[in-house]
Formats: structure tokens, C-alpha cells, sequence
């Protein structure tokens, strides 16, 4: 089998990193440390590369014109402007910071707004899109777990509110257990798609 | 610290697991390599992935696929880079669209690694003329900017199936549910548990648990997918056996 | 002065020459030579369509007509008043006539014409032989002495026929023709040349039209026929027997007369019945349903020239040899008259492109002469000028000179040829029986616009114009239908929109704070006692890892933590894996201070050592080298914060003295669990967690020995935390102010997800009820 440089090179690092992990052997802890700080200054390049992705696909909205191209402009125009007030006064600069105070966050915070929208609209949705135990199941466990947030109307509900109330006993015991499960379950799958690429069985990359 | 010490050590369990693992699926691997498919129970969330793909060929629609904003390490990574994998195998199978699908993510080497998976996916089928590098492409980089910018891939650009599969946060509800108004189909998956449960309600056909991680499997990414699925099945077991066992032993007080 | 165009070179002339001052073509037609001609309209004069004047003439006509039947004798041929070279083709075609005629002077042409008909005329058996499914008429039997089977029904038609008149005119005008018309039409032309046409039309007429027998055999005859005698018949005569459908005025046969034709063409020669059952095929092929009160003007003038024709003949039924052949004289004179260039009707023209372009004979004659068949159709199409101007009169092809005399047969010439005119000027001068310059020929009009219509069924045109629609739609832009403005999705969502945001509305006008904060929880308890427990000036790393979106919660969550840390004098080094991490670390910590009071400004008080990129592996060489991976604060000065006070004291993560992770993220929290925790060497980590999130960390906080030593959930935990400490944050916590709106908002929730589920899944059941219902009618 041919292995392109770039999928030897990939390989070779995986295996230094992972045996740097597994074997205490002080010249490998050392090539690891050096390795995932090297990881670290790509994962920053990469923010930038992402970041020049995001202008040239804007770049081109814009270009190619029409309604949505208004926004890319916006994007690109922010984009640009934030970049200046950043390099001019710093990332915690008042200027940077009253950009993300006053415009970033609140929109962000809009969002999940409208994600407490869109989540109580598919909780409800649900009974019509998959009408079976688990979805009764589902649908129950939300209410009981919602009720057992916070006291209605300053009346703590019993039995259902509070440290030893069924909200506490569900989110501690039979939630954190499927979620356990659910993440041994995606840790083997991490660890058998991890293996498929260290050996080269996967490619994302150039290879 | 000799070999044995080594091997007793936790990390040299790790080790030990890891090998037996790896052992384990090429020996899948080759015993399976004359039966591609046998023995994978149906996953609807599948069999519909495979005909929305023709449809979206067929109508002239675009497939989306979201890597979310995992990035390339640690476990978050890992699922995006699965995610690349039903990337390669999709546009592999509309690569007669006219519409080739598009790639969004929420990280930087997760959107470079999309687009050079579709450009060497389209010159491996002598398609190399279909690769736009604006099919890849980052959508934004904070896991609520990344779902806000994907929306307009959605509804701007005749998306007939949207597939997350990647790292998401409970933010992966907004495109679920983008999804669903332009009646698309949304196949999500992924490795969070948060993303998992808002799956749950938003999305039309969720992957729970490691289902994302059998998507390989699922979509003939390669024998490998399959083999692999076949050791995560078994070495499961071990670890339900190895967890009760313990759980035994420390209700009897000898751990 | 009004000139008149050569119909020769095309040049205009003054109107009183005779002859064409630059061709010496004549221009006035000899007078007196054709009877035809006095039925003809004057120059440039169309007919009539109003013949109600003429009716008496026309009824005289038909009377004239019905008295030959009353007598019951068929019209004999009047020899005498043929031309001989007519006579001698009668002998050709007629084999069994008694006395073969061989008349002196005989022109060359015609005897090489006759030395043709006589090898290609089929032998009579073979005639015979041919017509086996013709089915005797009437007339068959009857022979000479019963009245021809079409003029029977011709007079018994007419006055059943009398209210179709409207009908009839409004279909030779072009418009379409009625069904039972174009069967009519569709049989005969049918059976005229099946062969001899191009592949295209006779497809279209095998299909709509089979083949008639009644209709065979003139088509045989004239298959027969030598190729100047067949276009006599077919192009030249339009015979049109008792009716001519020549003009556009014309009442149209009915197609069955084509058979009742038969029984005369039998008893006249071979080429005048081709000649005649051609005509009838033309004939009926228009399909005619006469009305006879409404004849047009040339039709009156039919009835004149048969009332000449009376004058010279012996009566009707005395000699009906003569009468008939005086009637064919007529019909072929009418046939002639039809100038060229006329205005036809759509269905006269689909006659006259059978008859012209695809004649019997074209399959007979060689490629050049089928090309220039079917070009002359072609230039009859719409729009096509004729470049009759440019011909150039001298120089006739050689079949066109032996075809000459041909024409001049029709009958014309042969009353020229008694009343002795001879053409004395032009390329014709010397000859006899010329064509007359007629000048309807010179008429400058544009040639009519003909619509080649297809002869479809209604239903053919149905299925036609259904397929051109499916063909046309598929090419049209479709509006995909818009949903409408208002769907119950919509609505759903406007009415969960307008509950929450009133909640909140509410608590923010009204000011609420009735609702009790949680207790002390024991993983609060936990996190304020490792707080209480801090030394003055300790060093505190404060993870901030949440993002913008969840602020609100976090910071409502972590603001009490903070201010119990600020209170205790604790140098905060702020640090997260998020990019928009240190700007929320400044804003939490902005927050903070507002709202307590305590002023943390200054990298004297705070140090933001900014993002840790990578995720987990910028966590972990964080957790492994921490001077080396943030080396320098985000303040203005970008200090080296390390080397100098506090900080100089933490060469590692475990030289501070607490470690606190404010996350949104389950995945985060266990980074920092599995990645930073081991390297603490016993300093606290305490996590600040989403409610989102608990499931996942509380398992690390339950364990022995504890990996997380504290916890503070969500909003609840928060106040939880302020309830615990009622002096931070001035009394005027985060959590304390959104609690009576979240738990408001919790019970709309609630009531939506309720109440939304319920419809939800009656509708659903109800759905399924009806596809049942609908799956068992099936």
C-alpha cells in the first residue's frame, strides 16, 4: 500500500504522542510535550485560517450579490473593524471590550433566547414526530425534571423539589448512568476511529 | 521500571487495551473482508441518509454536512473527524448532483481538513473540476456564531438533507430545526451528551450513543469501519462485565 | 392608368395593349374562346360570397342536372365537340370503344403520348382484378339507364342539407372542420396516392384515415396514367362532379360521392375517368356539404355555362354521351379558370396539396420531377412569392413541352381550337389552344397564407394539445406553492415566544422576588467552604470556559463565587480554552464589581492570561507548563504576570492555591478533570457548571476521592450560593433577581410542552386513525 507523506507523517506523530502517554520514559514525555505544544501554536493558526475562510466565503456572498450578500457585507465590515480596534487597543481594551459587551453578547445571548423557544417547540413536537415509549418516556422525564427546577409560584412541589426530591434523584442516578454509558460507548468509538487513523486506515488529511 | 511494571501500571493497561483493540479489528478486518455489511442491525437514521442522497441528486438539491466545532483533537475531535469520513462518502455518491453538498464547520483545521477531504475525494473520482473550496467552509467560531451562520446554508441554498455529525452543543437545536422548516431531513450525531438529548426532540432521525461512530460502517466507508464496529460490540461487553464485577467486589468490600 | 402585369415576364403595360411591350406575351385574353370565361369573374374581382341572386340559375343548373337523371340516360361523350387530340386519348384509355379514332394531323406529341398511355394503361382485367372489394352501387348495376348514385343523393341531400350552409361557409373560411367533415376528407384523400406520398403525410394518413375502397379505384386509374394525363387530372382539371370545390365559395362533396363516381368513370376513358374520379376524389375530399341556396357566384356561373353548353348539345339524356362529356368540359374549364395565386381556404388547399404535390404520380416520375412536385407544393406555403416574373418564357424543359398539349386537353382548347384562335406573338405564337393570358393571372396579390393543418380527430387534438401543454409546463418556471404566512408551527412557536418573554416582562416591571432561593446544597456547601478556607492573597486560577450565549446563567451562577473570592482578597488569573473566554472573564469580572462594589481593576488585582487554544491539548500543556504556554496578561502593558508578584510564586498549577472552572460544557469540565486536576497536586478544583452539564460532572464530584471538591449548578445553585451568603453581591445577587422570572418561566414551559405534546399526539392518533381507515377502504 502507497502512504503519501503526509499520512506517514501523521502517523509517525500519533504514535510518538500516544506512546509518550503510555510509556514513562522521560524522552518521550519530553517529544510528546513538544509535540502538543506544537499543536497548540497550529490550533492558533488554524483560528486564523478559519477566520480568512470565513472572510472569503463572505467575500464571494458579496460578489455574487443578492439579498443575503447585505449580510455578508455586515460580516465583512465587523470583521474588518473588529480586527482594527482589536490590534489598536488590545483584546481587553474598552474599545474590543464595548465591541463584545454590546454586540456580541447580546446576540449571543439572543440566540439562546430563541433556543428556549425552539427547544420547547420540539419537546412538544416530539409526541407528533415519533409517537413510541421512548418519546413518552422523554417527554415525561423533561416535565417531571422542569418541575423539579425551581418552586411554582414560591410553592416548592414535594417529593419532586429539592436535594432529596425526584428531580435530584433523576438527574443523579438514572441520568448520570445513561450518560455513562452513552460515554463508554463513545469513548470505543473514539478509540476505534482514533486507531483507524494512527494507522492510516482513515485519511482526513491529504494523504 | 522493567516491562512488567510497565504493563501492570494503568497506563500500560491502556496500552495493553489499545493493542488488543487494534488487534481485534484487523483480525475483523480480514475475517470480514469477503462479508462487507453482514451483521449491522438497521439504523433508520441510515437507510434514510441513503435516500436522501438520491433525492437530493435527483431534485437537484444540496446535501449539508456540519462538523461542528470540535477541532481535530482531543475526543471532540474525533468526531469531526468521522464526520469526514460520511463527508467523503457523500460526495462520492452525489458527485452527479448538480448541487455538490457542502461542508460547514465551526474550527478552523476542521474546515481546512473539510475542504481538502472534498478535493481529494473529487480528484480520486476524476471529478476534480466539481471542487470549490467555498464547499468548505467555515461557518463560525463560537458554537452559537457557527449554528447562526449555518442557517443561511440552509435556507439560502436548497438544502434537501443536513448531516451533523461532529462536536455541537446544545446549539445544534437551531439547525435541527432550520432543517426541519425547509423540510429537510436531519441526521445528527454526535459525541456530546448535551448535543445528544437536544438531538433527541429537534432532530428527525438522532444517533444515540456510538451510533455516530458506526456511520463508517453504515455508508461502506471501508472494511475497517465495519471491523471496528464489530470490537467496540465485544470489548462493550467486557467493559459491562469488568464494571459489574467491580461493583461486586467493592459491595463486598474487597476493593 | 391602372398597367397590367405581363403574366409572362411579370412588367407592368399600359392597360389597353394586348401584347407585352417587352415580351410581346399577350396580356388581354383572346376573347371568346372559352365558355368558362363567362362564368369567371371579372379582373381582379373576387366572387361573391352572397349568391342569393344566382339562386335561380344555380337551381336551373341542378335541374338541368336531375332532368339527365329523370331520363334516366347518362350523359353521353359528345365527341364532336372534342378536340381530336381529346377524341384519339378517349381511344387510348378506352379500349373498348367501338370506333377508335385516328384522326389525321394528330400532333407528334400526341401520338408518342398515346404510344405511352397505350403501354402504361393497365389491362382491364388487371383493373378488374384490382377493385375486388368495391362493392357494386347502385349505378353498377343500372348501368346507362339507371340515374348515377351520386346525383341521386346529390338531390336527395340538398335539402337536408340546407341548414349545414353556415356550417359549411364557415369551414371553407378556414375554420377548423368539424369531425364528421374531415372523415370524409381524410378517406378520399386517403385513397388518391398512398403510395406516391412522402412518408410523413402518408403516415398521418394511415392513421387518421384508412383507406377506402369506394376510393380505389380512381386512385388506380390514375396510378396508371401517363404523368401528363395524371396531372391533368390532377392538377390542371378539377372536375368536381356536379360540384367543384375549386373556389373558396365552393360547397365541398361529400366524400362518399368519390364511389358514386365509379359507375361513369367506367363508361368514359381510362385518363377522363382518373381525370374524373380524381375530381371527385378532390371533390369530395372538401368534404362538401352543399348548400345550394347559397352557392357562390362562380357556381352561377357554372349554370351559365351549361346553359351554352345546352345551346350546342343535344338535351340531357337524348345524347347523354355529349351531355356528360359537356359537363366534363364544364368541370374542367372550372377547373382551369382557377387562377393561379388565388386565395384558397385552408381546406382547399389540403385538395389542392394532395392533388398537386402529392399526385399518384410523383412516385412515378423521376427524383428532379418529385423534387419539383413537392417544391411547387412547397412554394404554395405561406409567404412564398411565385417568381413567375423571372421565368424565362422561351426556355420549357423538355417534359413541360410534352406535357403542353396535355394541358390544352382539359377542354379549353378545344373550344379554342374550333373557334379557331392561334396565339400569334410570344414563345407560344403559332400554337393553338394556348393557355389564355387570363388576367386574373397578372393580378398583383400576394399569394395567400395557407395554413398546412394537420387533419386530426378532435380527439387526436385533444391528446395533442394535452401533450403540448405537458410540453410547455415542463419548460415553465413552476411556483412552488408558499406556505402561508401563518402555519400552526409558526404559530406555536409565537405563542411559546410570547409566554416567556412576558414572564420575564413581568418580573422585570413588577420586581418580584417572592419566590424562596434554593437551600444550601451540599456540593454549595462544599465549594463556600473551600473558599472560606482560602489565605488572605491567594492565588486562584478561574477558568472561564462558557460562552457568550450562556452567560446569562454562568455568570448568574458564578457572580456570588466571585465576589466570595474578591471578598477574601484573592488574586484571580482568569484563563480559558474559549476565544471569546478572556473577554468574558473581563466581563464577569466587570459584573462582579458592579454589582458588590468591589473594584477588581488593574493587573495588580486580576491577571487574564487569555486563550488557551487546542482544546484539550492546550489544556493539558497549560496543566504541564504554564509559564511557558501563557506566558504574558492581556492587559495594555502585556505584562510578563509570571515573574512578577503574585504570580512569581506558582511555578506550576499546584502552586495556586484553588482552581475554579466556570463552564457551560461537560466536555470542558471533564478536560479539565482529566487534564489539569492530576497536575494540582491537592489544590482544590471547584467547578461552576451549567445545569446542562451536571449529569456528567456530578459523578467526579460523588467519587472517592473526589476529583471535583466542589460544585455550584446552574441558577439554582447560584442562589443557592447567595442564599448562603446573603452579603455578597450587596444582597442584590444575579440568581436572586432572575429566580421568580425563571420559575415562571418553568412552569410556562411546562404548560407549552404539556399542552403542545398532548395536541401533538391526539392529532397524531387522530392522523393514524384516518390512514387506517383510509388503508382498509382501499
Amino acid at each position: 500500500m502507497k502512504i503519501p507523506v503526509a499520512a506517514a507523517i501523521a502517523i509517525a506523530f500519533g504514535l510518538v504522542v500516544l506512546a509518550g502517554y503510555f510509556l514513562p520514559l522521560p524522552e518521550l514525555v519530553s517529544l510528546r510535550t513538544i509535540l502538543v505544544q506544537w499543536s497548540m501554536i497550529i490550533a492558533s493558526t488554524a483560528l486564523f485560517v478559519g477566520v480568512a475562510n470565513l472572510l472569503r466565503v463572505h467575500w464571494f456572498k458579496l460578489r455574487k450579490g443578492g439579498t443575503a450578500s447585505a449580510y455578508s457585507f455586515l460580516l465583512i465590515a465587523s470583521l474588518l473593524v473588529t480586527l482594527v480596534v482589536v490590534g489598536l487597543y488590545g483584546p481587553t481594551g474598552s474599545w474590543s471590550l464595548w465591541i463584545f459587551n454590546s454586540i456580541q453578547f447580546p446576540i449571543e445571548s439572543s440566540l439562546m433566547a430563541i433556543l428556549a423557544v425552539v427547544l420547547i417547540y420540539s419537546a412538544a413536537r416530539l409526541m407528533r414526530r415519533r409517537m413510541d415509549l421512548f418519546s413518552l418516556l422523554f417527554g415525561m422525564a423533561v416535565l417531571l425534571v422542569l418541575l423539579g427546577s425551581a418552586p411554582i409560584f414560591g410553592i416548592e412541589i414535594p417529593f419532586l423539589y429539592g436535594p432529596d426530591g425526584l428531580r435530584s434523584l433523576i438527574v443523579q442516578i438514572p441520568a448520570v448512568a445513561g450518560a455513562r454509558g452513552i460515554l463508554l460507548g463513545v469513548a470505543l468509538g473514539t478509540i476505534a476511529t482514533g486507531l483507524r487513523i494512527l494507522i492510516g486506515a482513515d485519511r482526513p488529511y491529504g494523504g | 521500571m522493567n516491562i512488567v511494571d510497565i504493563l501492570i501500571s494503568p497506563e500500560g493497561l491502556g496500552l495493553v487495551f489499545l493493542v488488543v483493540f487494534l488487534g481485534s479489528m484487523i483480525v475483523f478486518a480480514v475475517a470480514g473482508k469477503n462479508r462487507p455489511g453482514q451483521n449491522l442491525r438497521g439504523i433508520v437514521a441510515f437507510s434514510r441518509l441513503g435516500k436522501a442522497v438520491g433525492l437530493a441528486v435527483e431534485a437537484g438539491k444540496r446535501l449539508h454536512i456540519s462538523l461542528g466545532w470540535g477541532g481535530v483533537s482531543g475526543m471532540q475531535g474525533i468526531s469531526g473527524l468521522l464526520g469526514l469520513s460520511v463527508v467523503e462518502r457523500i460526495a462520492r455518491l452525489a458527485s452527479i448532483s448538480d448541487r455538490p453538498p457542502v461542508v460547514s464547520s465551526g474550527e478552523g483545521t476542521l474546515g481546512i481538513l473539510s475542504q481538502d477531504t472534498l478535493s481529494k475525494t473529487y480528484r480520486t473520482i476524476g471529478e476534480a473540476r466539481q471542487y470549490d473550496s467555498g464547499q468548505g467552509r467555515v461557518s463560525g467560531l463560537t458554537p452559537f456564531s457557527y449554528a447562526a451562520g449555518v442557517l443561511p446554508n440552509i435556507y439560502d441554498e436548497q438544502v434537501s438533507a443536513t448531516v451533523l455529525a461532529g462536536h455541537f452543543g446544545s446549539e445544534v437545536a437551531l439547525i435541527a430545526d432550520a432543517s426541519e422548516r425547509t423540510d429537510g431531513l436531519t441526521l445528527a450525531g454526535s459525541d456530546s451528551i448535551q448535543a445528544q438529548a437536544v438531538m433527541v426532540a429537534a432532530a428527525q432521525e438522532p444517533l444515540i450513543g456510538e451510533e455516530l461512530y458506526a456511520a463508517g460502517a453504515y455508508v461502506n466507508a471501508g472494511p475497517l469501519h465495519a471491523s471496528s464496529l464489530r470490537a467496540q460490540d465485544i470489548f462493550r461487553w467486557v467493559l459491562v462485565v469488568i464494571i459489574l464485577v467491580g461493583a461486586a467486589l467493592k459491595l463486598v468490600g474487597l476493593i | 392608368m391602372a398597367d397590367v402585369r405581363c403574366p409572362m415576364c411579370g412588367k407592368p403595360n399600359p392597360e389597353e395593349l394586348e401584347l407585352c411591350q417587352f415580351c410581346q406575351a399577350r396580356i388581354k385574353p383572346l376573347e371568346g374562346r372559352s365558355p368558362a370565361e363567362e362564368f369567371n369573374s371579372p379582373i381582379g374581382a373576387e366572387p361573391p360570397l352572397d349568391t342569393g341572386g344566382e339562386q335561380d340559375s344555380i337551381d336551373e343548373w341542378l335541374n338541368f342536372l336531375r332532368q339527365s337523371e329523370d331520363e334516366g340516360e347518362p350523359r353521353p361523350f359528345d365527341e364532336e365537340q372534342l378536340a381530336d387530340w381529346m377524341k384519339e386519348d378517349l381511344d387510348i384509355k378506352m379500349p373498348e370503344s367501338q370506333e377508335p379514332l385516328e384522326p389525321e394531323g394528330t400532333p407528334d406529341w400526341l401520338s408518342s403520348l398515346r404510344s405511352i398511355a397505350d403501354e402504361d394503361a393497365p389491362e382491364p382485367p388487371d383493373v378488374e382484378k384490382a377493385q375486388p372489394a368495391v362493392e357494386p352501387s347502385p349505378a353498377d348495376s343500372s348501368e346507362e339507364n339507371e340515374v348515377p348514385g351520386w346525383l341521386s343523393k346529390l338531390r336527395s341531400r340538398r335539402t337536408a342539407e340546407e341548414g349545414e350552409a353556415d356550417q359549411e361557409f364557415a369551414f371553407q373560411l378556414g375554420e377548423e372542420p368539424k369531425i364528421s367533415e374531415q372523415a370524409g376528407i381524410q378517406e378520399d384523400r386517403s385513397a388518391i396516392s398512398t403510395e406516391s406520398v412522402s412518408d410523413w403525410l402518408s403516415e398521418l394518413r394511415g392513421e387518421e384515415a384508412p383507406v377506402v375502397d369506394s376510393s380505389q379505384p380512381p386512385e388506380l386509374v390514375q396510378e396508371e396514367l401517363p404523368a401528363g394525363q395524371v396531372e391533368i387530372g390532377e392538377e390542371v382539371v378539377q372536375p368536381g362532379v356536379g360540384v367543384v370545390s375549386q373556389d373558396e365559395d365552393i360547397p365541398v362533396v361529400e366524400a362518399d360521392r368519390a364511389s358514386e363516381i365509379q359507375p361513369q368513370t367506367e363508361e368514359i376513358p381510362d385518363w377522363l375517368a382518373g381525370i374524373v374520379a380524381g375530381g371527385a376524389a378532390v371533390a369530395a375530399a372538401e368534404g362538401v356539404e352543399a348548400d345550394l341556396d347559397n352557392l357562390p357566384e362562380w357556381l352561377a356561373d357554372l349554370e351559365k355555362s351549361s346553359a351554352l353548353d345546352r345551346e350546342e348539345i343535344v338535351p340531357f339524356g337524348e345524347e347523354g354521351e355529349e351531355l356528360t362529356f359537356d359537363w366534363l368540359q364544364t368541370q374542367v374549364r372550372a377547373g382551369q379558370e382557377t387562377p393561379y395565386g388565388e386565395e384558397l381556404t385552408s381546406d382547399t388547399l389540403g385538395t389542392e396539396a394532395d392533388t398537386r404535390g402529392v399526385g399518384p404520380f410523383v412516385g412515378d416520375l423521376s427524383d428532379f420531377l418529385e423534387e419539383a412536385e413537392l417544391s411547387s407544393l412547397e412554394a404554395a406555403q405561406p409567404g412564398v412569392e411565385q417568381p413567375g416574373g423571372d421565368l424565362s418564357p422561351a426556355e420549357l424543359p423538355t417534359w413541360l413541352e410534352a406535357m403542353r398539349p396535355v394541358d390544352a386537353a382539359a377542354g379549353v382548347y378545344a373550344i379554342d381550337a374550333q373557334d379557331g384562335q392561334v396565339e400569334s406573338s410570344g414563345p407560344l405564337a403559332g400554337m393553338q389552344g394556348v393557355l389564355p393570358a387570363e388576367p386574373e393571372i397578372a393580378r398583383l396579390k400576394k399569394p395567400a397564407v395557407y395554413a398546412l393543418r394537420l387533419q386530426v380527430t378532435e380527439s387526436q387534438r385533444a391528446h395533442a394539445s394535452l401533450l403540448d401543454e405537458l410540453v410547455k409546463s415542463e419548460g415553465e418556471p413552476k411556483e412552488i406553492p408558499g406556505r402561508p404566512a401563518v402555519t400552526s408551527p409558526y404559530l406555536f412557536r409565537l405563542i411559546i415566544f410570547a409566554v416567556l418573554i412576558s414572564t420575564i416582562l413581568w418580573q422585570v416591571f413588577t420586581g418580584s422576588q417572592t419566590s424562596p432561593l434554593p437551600g444550601l446544597m451540599p456540593e454549595t456547601f462544599d465549594t463556600s467552604e473551600i473558599i472560606d478556607n482560602l489565605p488572605e492573597n491567594a492565588l486562584v486560577l478561574l477558568g472561564v470556559d462558557y460562552d457568550p450565549a450562556l452567560a446569562g446563567e454562568m455568570e448568574a451562577a458564578a457572580a456570588s463565587l466571585v465576589d466570595h473570592m474578591m471578598l477574601k482578597g484573592a488574586y484571580l488569573g482568569l484563563v480559558s480554552t474559549s476565544s471569546t473566554g478572556p473577554a468574558l472573564g473581563e466581563h464577569l469580572i466587570a459584573t462582579v464589581g458592579s454589582l458588590s462594589g468591589n473594584r477588581y481593576q488593574g493587573i495588580e488585582m486580576y491577571a487574564n492570561l487569555g486563550y488557551l487554544p487546542g482544546g484539550a491539548s492546550g489544556l493539558q500543556a497549560f496543566a504541564q507548563a504554564p509559564r511557558q504556554v501563557a506566558p504574558f496578561a492581556l492587559d495594555p502593558e502585556t505584562t510578563a504576570v509570571w515573574s512578577n508578584t503574585p504570580l512569581q510564586a506558582a511555578q506550576d498549577l499546584a502552586g495556586f492555591d484553588l482552581v475554579a472552572v466556570i463552564t457551560d460544557d461537560s466536555d470542558k469540565a471533564r478536560a479539565w478533570i482529566e487534564q489539569v486536576q492530576p497536575t494540582l497536586n491537592g489544590t482544590p478544583l471547584i467547578m461552576v457548571i451549567s445545569t446542562q452539564a451536571e449529569p456528567l460532572v456530578r459523578p467526579y464530584y460523588q467519587a472517592n476521592p473526589k476529583q471535583v471538591d466542589g460544585m455550584v449548578v446552574g441558577l439554582a445553585g447560584g442562589g443557592s450560593y447567595e442564599q448562603s451568603h446573603q452579603d455578597l453581591l450587596a444582597g442584590n445577587g444575579l440568581a436572586r433577581k432572575y429566580w421568580d422570572a425563571f420559575s415562571l418561566s418553568v412552569l410556562a414551559a411546562v404548560v407549552l410542552i404539556a399542552v403542545g405534546g398532548f395536541v401533538n399526539l391526539v392529532t397524531n392518533l387522530l392522523n393514524a386513525q384516518k390512514q387506517s381507515k383510509a388503508d382498509k377502504k382501499r
